[in-house]
């Protein structure tokens, strides 16, 4: 049984990278804002369950994504799966990898920078729908395991692994579509924002 | 791309989200030590992510939310 009074020194730490999360999920500052604020109270209410020594962190994003879940998400329509048949693997760097980097003489952080800007990648991984969403950002940015994610999001390891599987695949056709757009690259049929399917 | 490099970057996510086995792991450790394309697909793999996690994690926590959230805290009923 944690300590409520350590709750604050033990929790405040994680507040950028909680916060972080909370600005690619909801969108916009003020709805982060609230969602941490309410991340925070809900923890502290019930930190005297959370089991001292295990991963805090984890705990956090578990209760950042229930009150994410319940308060958020029920406001916007679920989006129906997007079909990515087509799409393959690698088929980011298939695209724009290595001949590209070679080619310029550059390596492939320049050139990953001069394809996309910072905005238009959080715009990619704001775009995905949730399921998708939450998986790649526990998993690319927090450095989650898949044991850990399925702790948090509660769902199967073999789920995580799919979700995983298929978001980095449209996050890499959505930054794809970006880079084609600056660098006048080919669109695809499948790639063109514009198709409405 | 040899069919034996197509096996290898299938597991390409498990080997970088640190998940493969142990003998996984080894085989396409070798694997990348001598093959420079599967090579270079993991590293460009890797350098997406790397660039996607620096994107996502920047954000300033605004002084009045830490300010919110001790208020919250200080003044809630354990």
């Amino acid at each position: 049984m944690a300590d409520q009074a350590a709750f604050a020194d033990d929790a405040l730490p994680l507040m950028p990278s909680l916060y972080s999360a909370a600005m690619r999920l909801t969108r916009n500052a003020a709805d982060a804002e609230d969602l941490v604020s309410e991340t925070y109270l809900r923890a502290y209410r019930s930190y005297g369950t959370f089991t001292a020594g295990t991963n805090l962190k984890a705990w956090m994003y578990r209760i950042l994504t229930n009150a994410y879940i319940s308060e958020y998400r029920r406001r916007q329509r679920r989006p129906a799966e997007t079909d990515l048949g087509d799409v393959d693997h690698l088929y980011l760097y298939r695209r724009l990898g290595g001949d590209t980097a070679s080619r310029l003489g550059r390596s492939v952080e320049d050139e990953l920078a001069a394809l996309f800007t910072d905005h238009e990648v959080k715009q990619a991984v704001e775009d995905l729908p949730d399921y998708y969403r939450l998986p790649v950002l526990l998993a690319d940015v927090e450095g989650f395991s898949y044991s850990e994610i399925a702790e948090i999001l509660d769902v199967p390891i073999g789920t995580v692994m799919s979700r995983l599987h298929r978001g980095r695949k449209q996050l890499h056709k959505m930054l794809y579509d970006f880079a084609a757009r600056h660098r006048l690259l080919p669109q695809e049929p499948a790639a063109d924002p514009d198709d409405g399917s | 791309m040899a069919h034996y490099c197509d096996d290898i970057c299938r597991d390409l996510h498990l080997y970088l989200d640190g998940e493969a086995t142990v003998a996984v792991r080894t085989v396409i450790s070798a694997h990348l030590e001598c093959c420079p394309s599967c090579a270079d697909v993991f590293h460009f793999e890797s350098q997406v992510r790397i660039t996607v996690a620096r994107c996502c994690c920047e954000e300033q926590v605004p002084e009045s939310l830490r300010v919110r959230v001790l208020r919250a805290i200080y003044t809630a009923d354990p």
